[in-house]
């Protein structure tokens, strides 16, 4: 599992970068990556990667528009088994 | 190439009432498209391939079609007649932890196997917008070269919608919400071009797409904005093009789609994801290919199917496996409209160089 000390440096940085999400606390995911053979396969892609696991770190919350509509914002960043951001991503 | 029209009969009658102007209307499509080998099959009913009729559901549709391909040969191409109530949508498990329960999907309808992610053949939609003129108006769109474009993006994200634009337009015009409101959104912006790409935030529940400003989420263009709108348009919005139980009335995506002269719409079903900043990744790669391919001239359907190649191939060879975002991106995007169609400039550019 992630350590709380990467968790922190991210929330951070989300905090700094993203002031929107700033004090949500972000749901943890961790998601084991297994080769994705089939797709390697189909795309003419030679051999598929060995990985291990990613971290995914979703920050969420619910905005209103001016016109009173609800939507769902979401940001994600992907950390891989070192703790490194790989990408972040958010909802559109 | 092997062109499928695929419908459900009752489905159709129960959405447009007469079908009889639709039916002859697909018969004149399919007379003027001598290149290719096209019929019209309803699913629900007797055909001439013997291909037992079927339900109105979407995985036995699709066994429908695999059926119609051992008798008839591989199909390159699927169009769809009809939005969910007529041909469903694949309701797909949602790869990513979100509110979306299911991803509405068109891919497995595109793919060969049981790995929907990676379309083998062309699959495009004409919604029905319970209306028959709706339809038969999506056969006979025609270009009119303009050479020009508009793109419009959250402040947010300028930076990141730049890198999609490029492709189609000098980034110095893209407009950015705020400062555009649907208040001051001028109408001509959309008219005489022959792309138009959105990256605004999207809702289920309405037409509007919205720019965004910190945590501010002005409403950047509503439907009363659309007047003689024209070109293909790539939507990153979240619910961009779902259209259950939706209309011109309701949803953006119908309503760009009854102008005459919008070609195509390309847009996701469901929640869509992308970067804050380039590289282009998710919603913002797949609608920068999709436009990258229409621009070189290729068909809408060769287009979107390319882009979603092209997509999982950079995203293998950048990270080495599709993750949760990447595969709903995938899923979710959907093509609207004739996918034979294809901006004439630009076969008049290729025998142009010819000539030369």
């Amino acid at each position: 599992m992630i350590n709380k000390k990467t968790v922190n440096r991210i929330k951070r940085m989300v905090s700094k970068q993203f002031p929107e999400f700033k004090g949500i606390d972000p749901k943890i995911l961790e998601r084991k990556v297994k080769p994705q053979s089939a797709i390697y396969r189909k795309l003419l892609l030679g051999t598929p990667k060995i990985l291990g696991k990613v971290f995914r770190l979703k920050f969420e919350k619910k905005v209103t528009t001016v016109d009173e509509m609800e939507i769902d914002r979401i940001l994600t960043v992907t950390l891989d088994e070192a703790g490194k951001i790989i990408k972040i991503t958010e909802s559109r | 190439m092997r062109i499928l029209m695929l419908s459900g009969k009752d489905g159709l009658k129960r959405q447009i009432g007469d079908i009889l102007n639709l039916e002859k209307a697909v018969q004149k499509y399919i007379k003027n498209k001598q290149e290719h080998q096209v019929i019209f099959l309803y699913y629900d009913r007797k055909n001439r391939f013997k291909v037992k009729k079927t339900k109105k559901d979407a995985r036995s549709i699709r066994k429908f079609i695999q059926q119609l391909e051992t008798k008839w040969g591989n199909i390159d191409c699927l169009l769809i007649l009809g939005g969910d109530k007529v041909v469903p949508f694949f309701r797909l498990k949602n790869p990513c932890d979100d509110n979306d329960k299911k991803v509405l999907s068109d891919n497995p309808y595109a793919s060969r196997d049981n790995d929907f992610l990676i379309p083998e053949r062309i699959c495009a939609r004409l919604p029905d917008n319970n209306d028959a003129g709706f339809i038969i108006g999506q056969l006979k769109k025609y270009s009119k070269a303009t050479l020009k474009s508009f793109g419009i993006s959250t402040k947010v994200w300028k930076k990141a919608s730049e890198n999609v634009y490029q492709q189609i337009g000098k980034v110095r015009d893209m407009k950015v919400s705020p400062p555009v409101k649907s208040k001051t959104f001028k109408a001509r912006w959309l008219q005489n071009k022959d792309f138009l790409y959105f990256n605004l935030h999207g809702s289920k529940l309405s037409a509007n797409w919205y720019g965004q400003k910190g945590g501010k989420y002005p409403v950047a263009i509503g439907l009363e904005n659309i007047k003689k709108a024209s070109g293909v348009v790539g939507c990153e919005a979240c619910y961009g093009a779902y259209i259950l139980n939706k209309s011109q009335e309701n949803a953006m995506s119908l309503k760009l789609l009854g102008e005459k002269r919008i070609y195509g719409f390309c847009g996701s079903t469901t929640i869509a994801y992308g970067p804050v900043a380039p590289p282009s990744s998710e919603a913002d790669l797949m609608v920068k290919y999709f436009f990258e391919y229409v621009n070189q001239g290729l068909t809408l359907g060769e287009s979107f199917k390319n882009a979603k190649l092209d997509f999982a191939r950079k995203v293998l060879r950048r990270q080495g496996f599709l993750d949760d975002d990447d595969q709903k991106t995938l899923l979710q995007f959907v093509l609207y409209g004739d996918p034979t169609f294809r901006l004439e400039h630009k076969i008049f550019k290729k025998k142009g160089k010819k000539q030369k």
